[in-house]
């Protein structure tokens, strides 16, 4: 509870934006691991860039809790700030290209032909579809809150 | 503290910039990929396209896009008279007569199908229904049944959000409509209202007593609609009750029935219209039927003029002149192909899967792959080989007629043939042709006594020489008219053919045409036909085409059976020795070919024609003799068994196995890696005017078009190739323009707008069906032309515009966009569509050449067949268009013909299209939805000169992540520039392309590509919002690196 007690918004913020981006992550696998349209359809960016990001914000999470001060903390500060940028740019360009991947599915899902659609949209397909959106719901979400997370500091204000 | 606040707000900036940055420019690579469908949402134009006045060599044969309309609307009415079909006129029901009212039936006499507009409708503002068309041609309908029905039903606008847009979208929708999904063999619930349910539904009590019963006739029409990967199944009717009735989805209903039947009460004679591409089972309403009715006319799938055409038909204002395009049977259980329909899988079919048992694919290392048929035939479901599935089309050529007319002419002229057997016979215990057949191919009534006789006839035996037949037409009657003429022929059917199992149907339709002939004269009319198509393919011995020593018979009749009547009659035979009927007509014997014929047509366009595809027979690769083709010597025998029920296939146990596993992978070619391939250089030469004159235009052969190609570049050559679909590729070193493709089975889709009147025309008014029982081939040139004008007006070059595909069986639910049962009336059809868009420089390709006969599994299932009725049934189809015509493109396939995609299958594209039909048009494939189904370097071997995937207009192998293909990994520059024989073969492809685009309208304009506000946008959004991320990334840097308390004084 102390613990807790002792962050900021800022690194609480960069903490939900890292379990998002973990989130995706799973949702990502659970897609294509279920039956319908994108399963077995891998997109190795949606796993790369996540995989980037979580591993910036737990860094940026590790080295600005770092107790350090003087030039060790304007380090760490620069060190966190950097990957706090760069995170939700991760988790966008993760989006954009599933989005890329999934967008002929989605259009085969849902606005192939009206004669058609009754075919195309199974339970199975339309979980998937609904998974892959899911997906770049989460990212989305990921990288907004690693944006917000950015505007705050990571430390508390030490008197 | 503020300096610490603004630091963190920098930060935080930057981060929301990086985030925009990354967004805009991966966003802008997406939406070029999409640039086509975004241009279409937005309303945007990415492409300007500018007349190279000095270059126009194709010009439209209209001064305005009015007289363009009303040329359109012509034929639009013509194909409406022309096909409409009188199967049925007793008790002088039609011609109506002047005075007479109708009483419309049926929910579809009040919303014909299709009634929204799309593919097969065009949705004009003046389009004219069937009770706009009498009422313009002053008919009175019967107010107290339309009232009841219109009420009923409640036409209303359906609107709908378009989910891309947001934009409202209207359609037509009614609270009782008859159903238009048809789906993908699953039950098919007939919503016809029954009689029971009127009075329920707002009918007066009495409102049968209300009918002018002497003085109308009713006219019921009865609906079935198709769709795309939509197929019927065999015994899946719903009834109105919601009930599984067991009957088949294509005969009329019980409650149709009691409509039918409330209609004969209520009026004093009545009229079934058939509104429908799939063929019906109508025996109830027909001679002797239980509900029989005085008239039955086919009216096919008409568009937004036809029945303005139609109404002219049943008021008499023309003479009826259509013929039917398909055998109407008793029972489609009857019916050959019918019993290999639907397909289900190989016993072992998991043996082709890729996984740690069976082997991994060595293109995908270490991945599984399942081999399960994807979960619809659209596509959709996990990538697959999709190969667990096929059928065998057993029937071989004895689809529709050929197979009832000629096992009725065996059960008169050949009793030794069995054809009296209980096989096939669905409606005794022994086969009779008059139960099984309702209404024959070529069935038509005329209302004018006319009288067609066969005057002569010479055949020109040389490869490229031609049939002549003049046939005399003789107007009985006192009205002057329009009639048609049918040629029918009669090949010998020799021991050889029986030694060698070489079928011959009893009666070939070769051609037909329409004359106009005054009241009582007489009229010749000349009808042609290349002499080739009287060979016959033999696979087994001679294996090529053979015309057999002995008597042809010719003759000229109104239908099929009328034809093969004629053929018995003149071979000494009456009703006597059991003909249904005396010869009506007579005939005329060829018999100049007194020996058996290997070599004349076993040469096409300087091509050895030899056996090409014995593994699309599937006992091929058994090794035995698993299937057993129909053969007319023997229809006991050799009636077809359902080869997914009544035996097992293994593939495990094929003598074969390892071979028939690659084919099914789509393993058709392995990419090699010793045979470097030479990179291409700019040599100067440019797709342009400036080189391109007649000797280039008209020779493909040219040394120009070589060096042209081979400025391509390696990456450029094959991903153009296995990349498109919505548009062509610019290639560097050649200057080509963009094509678009467009859609549209009756035309183009697009809407021209006048830009000064600000009308609006819709020029995709074509019937398929209506050209269909036309059997006019003139009619069709002359929709050919105006289509081909049309995409002139639009400056649209290249259609996927028409439909030629066989109708083997009535269940497949895209039988509406094609022609006919037959080979040869679709040959025909498609000849003049494919002419006349031709002779105006755009590529009308049709669909789908390669036996793409059902839409159930259409994306994997195989279909295996003997190589004669490869080359005499389907392809001939579309042979007529692609080497007669001179058509300019096709469409592939989506199943597999054998074991092989279609669109990997070298032997029909390479060595049939390109070699013996010398077809130098655009190749392109169905959609390619499957990257394990459809398999790159294979397509690119087999010829295929585009992919459709719906990408850009830029295509390349290095577009993936690793610099590899987007879509198949194991394809990238590195993978193939060391097998110049694929690089060569896809340069090879594109000159093809790029020849076919040199001799179309392309060449009318220039296209340039030019930035349009998205992109624009999109740009500054990306370059803003990376300098932005810059400055705010480097202020948050100084704030942050600065001694705090400097910071504060800063701040």
């Amino acid at each position: 509870m102390s613990l807790l007690k002792k962050q900021t918004a800022g690194s609480l913020m960069t903490l939900l934006a890292l379990l998002l981006a973990v989130a995706a992550l799973i949702v990502y696998n659970v897609n294509i691991a279920g039956e319908g349209y994108f399963q077995n359809a891998a997109v190795r960016a949606a796993v790369t860039y996540p995989v980037i990001a979580i591993v910036l914000l737990a860094l940026a999470l590790v080295v600005g809790l770092l107790p350090v001060s003087g030039i060790a903390a304007a380090v760490t500060e620069l060190l966190s700030g950097v990957m706090r940028i760069a995170a939700p740019a991760c988790c966008v360009a993760a989006a954009m290209f599933l989005i890329d991947a999934r967008g002929e599915g989605f259009a085969f899902i849902y606005f192939s032909n009206e004669e058609v659609l009754q075919e195309v949209q199974t339970a199975a397909n339309l979980s998937s579809a609904h998974g892959a959106i899911a997906n770049v719901a989460v990212l989305a979400a990921a990288a907004l809150v690693g944006i917000i997370a950015a505007f705050f500091g990571m430390r508390k204000k030490t008197a | 503290m503020k300096a610490r606040k603004l630091s963190s707000a920098m930060r935080g900036v930057s981060a929301v910039m990086a985030a925009v940055c990354t967004l805009t420019v991966t966003g802008a690579g997406i939406a070029d990929s999409y640039r086509s469908s975004l241009d279409d949402v937005l309303g945007t134009q990415s492409y300007v396209t500018s007349t190279n006045e000095g270059a126009v060599k194709y010009a439209s044969d209209y001064a305005t896009a009015a007289d363009m309309m009303a040329a359109a609307k012509d034929i639009a009415i013509r194909e409406g008279e022309e096909g409409t079909v009188i199967m049925k006129n007793d008790n002088d029901v039609l011609p109506l007569t002047d005075g007479v009212s109708v009483a419309l039936f049926g929910l579809a006499a009040y919303a014909p199908y299709p009634y929204n507009s799309g593919d097969l409708k065009a949705g004009n503002d003046d389009a004219v229904d069937l009770v706009q068309a009498l009422t313009d041609a002053g008919v009175s309908i019967d107010q107290t049944v339309m009232e009841f029905y219109q009420t009923m039903m409640n036409r209303h606008e359906v609107q709908t959000e378009n989910a891309w847009t947001g934009a409202i979208e209207t359609s037509i929708g009614y609270d009782h409509i008859y159903n238009t999904t048809v789906g993908d063999m699953v039950d098919y619930a007939i919503t016809e209202v029954p009689p029971s349910e009127f009075e329920a539904l707002g009918a007066p009590a009495n409102w049968q007593s209300m009918v002018d019963k002497d003085n109308t006739v009713g006219i019921c029409v009865f609906a079935r609609a198709g769709g795309e990967s939509n197929m019927y199944a065999p015994g899946s009717a719903v009834n109105y009750a919601g009930e599984q009735t067991g009957e088949d989805p294509l005969a009329l209903s019980e409650d149709e029935l009691a409509v039918v039947d409330a209609a004969k009460e209520a009026c004093g004679k009545v009229v079934v219209l058939i509104n429908s591409g799939n063929t019906m089972m109508i025996g109830d309403i027909a001679e002797g039927g239980a509900h029989e009715v005085d008239g039955i006319a086919y009216i096919g799938c008409p568009n937004d003029y036809q029945f303005t055409g139609i109404v002219n038909v049943l008021t008499g204002q023309v003479n009826a002149t259509g013929a039917l395009p398909d055998t109407y049977v008793a029972d489609h259980a009857s019916i050959p192909a019918v019993q290999n329909v639907g397909g289900d899988y190989y016993v072992d079919s998991d043996i082709v899967a890729a996984n740690a048992e069976n082997g991994y694919d060595p293109r995908y290392p270490n991945e599984e792959i399942s081999n399960v048929s994807s979960a619809g035939s659209f596509g959709g479901g996990s990538a697959t080989y999709s190969a667990g599935q096929y059928i065998v089309e057993a029937e071989g050529i004895y689809v529709g007629y050929k197979y009832y007319e000629t096992r009725y002419f065996d059960s008169i002229a050949n009793p030794s043939f069995h054809a009296d057997s209980a096989k096939g016979a669905t409606q005794s215990d022994a086969w009779d042709y008059t139960q099984e057949v309702v209404y024959p191919f070529g069935h038509t009534i005329s209302y004018l006594d006319y009288e067609q006789k066969l005057k002569s006839i010479s055949v020109d035996k040389t490869t490229d020489g031609e049939i002549t037949a003049v046939v005399e037409v003789t107007n009985l009657s006192d009205q002057d008219g329009r009639f048609l003429a049918q040629l029918y022929v009669q090949q010998p059917y020799t021991e050889y053919d029986r030694e060698n199992n070489v079928e011959k149907s009893a009666v070939m339709f070769l051609n037909s045409a329409k004359v106009d002939v005054a009241a009582g004269q007489t009229q010749e009319v000349t009808i042609t036909i290349p002499t080739k198509y009287l060979a016959s393919y033999d696979y087994t011995n001679a294996r090529t085409y053979i015309l057999d020593a002995g008597d042809y018979y010719f003759t000229a009749a109104a239908g099929a059976h009328e034809a093969v009547n004629n053929f018995l009659g003149a071979q000494g035979m009456t009703a006597a020795d059991g003909m249904d009927a005396d010869a009506a007509g007579s005939a005329l014997v060829w018999n100049a070919n007194t020996e058996l014929d290997t070599t004349t047509f076993s040469i096409d366009h300087n091509t050895q024609i030899t056996n090409v595809a014995d593994d699309a027979d599937l006992n091929y690769w058994t090794g035995e003799d698993t299937v057993t083709y129909l053969s007319r010597q023997d229809w006991d025998a050799t009636y077809p068994i359902n080869y997914n029920t009544e035996v097992e296939i293994s593939i495990g146990e094929s003598p074969k196995a390892q071979e028939w596993i690659a084919a099914l992978r789509g393993q058709q070619y392995t990419i090699q890696t010793d045979n470097p391939a030479t990179e291409g250089e700019d040599h100067g030469v440019r797709l342009s005017g400036e080189y391109l004159q007649e000797e280039q235009l008209s020779n493909i052969d040219d040394p120009y078009w070589d060096e042209l190609v081979s400025s391509i570049t390696i990456d450029e050559a094959v991903g153009a190739v296995i990349h498109g679909g919505s548009q062509s590729d610019t290639l560097t070193n050649v200057d080509n323009p963009i094509v678009g493709q467009n859609e549209g089975v009756n035309g183009f889709t697009a809407t021209y707008t006048n830009e000064e009147t600000g009308e609006t025309y819709r020029f995709n008014i074509n019937s398929q069906t209506l050209l269909g029982s036309s059997f006019n081939p003139e009619l069709a040139y002359e929709w050919g032309l105006v289509e081909g004008n049309s995409g002139l007006w639009l400056e649209r070059f290249h259609l996927w515009g028409t439909g030629l595909t066989q109708r083997r069986t009535p269940y497949n639910g895209r039988n509406y966009e094609y022609i006919s049962e037959d080979p040869m009336l679709t040959n025909r059809i498609g000849y003049g569509v494919l002419r006349g868009c031709a002779e105006k420089g755009i590529l009308n390709g049709p669909k789908h050449i390669g036996f793409n006969d059902q839409e159930h599994n259409r994306n994997g299932v195989a279909a295996y067949m003997n190589e004669q009725k490869l080359r005499e049934t389907d392809l001939r189809c579309f042979q007529g268009g692609l080497e007669d015509g001179g058509g300019l493109a096709v469409m592939v396939a989506f199943n597999r013909i054998g074991a092989t995609n279609a669109a990997h299958y070298a032997p029909m594209i390479q060595n049939i299209l390109r070699q013996e039909w010398g077809f130098t048009g655009v190749i392109s494939t169905d959609m390619m939805n499957n990257s394990y189904y459809f398999t790159p370097e294979s397509m690119v071997m087999a010829g295929i000169t585009q992919v459709a995937d719906f990408a850009g207009e830029d295509n390349h192998i290095n577009l993936g992540e690793g610099g590899v293909d987007s879509t198949w990994a194991y394809i990238s520059e590195d993978s193939v520039k060391n097998d110049a024989t694929l690089v060569e073969q896809a340069r090879e492809n594109l000159k093809y392309q790029l020849y076919t685009f040199a001799n179309s309208a392309v060449m009318n304009i220039s296209t340039e590509k030019v930035d349009v506000w998205w992109d624009i946008a999109l740009r500054n959004t990306a370059y803003v919002s990376g300098a932005l991320m810059i400055l705010t990334a480097l202020a948050w840097l100084v704030l942050a690196v600065m001694p705090e308390k400097k910071k504060e004084e800063k701040a």
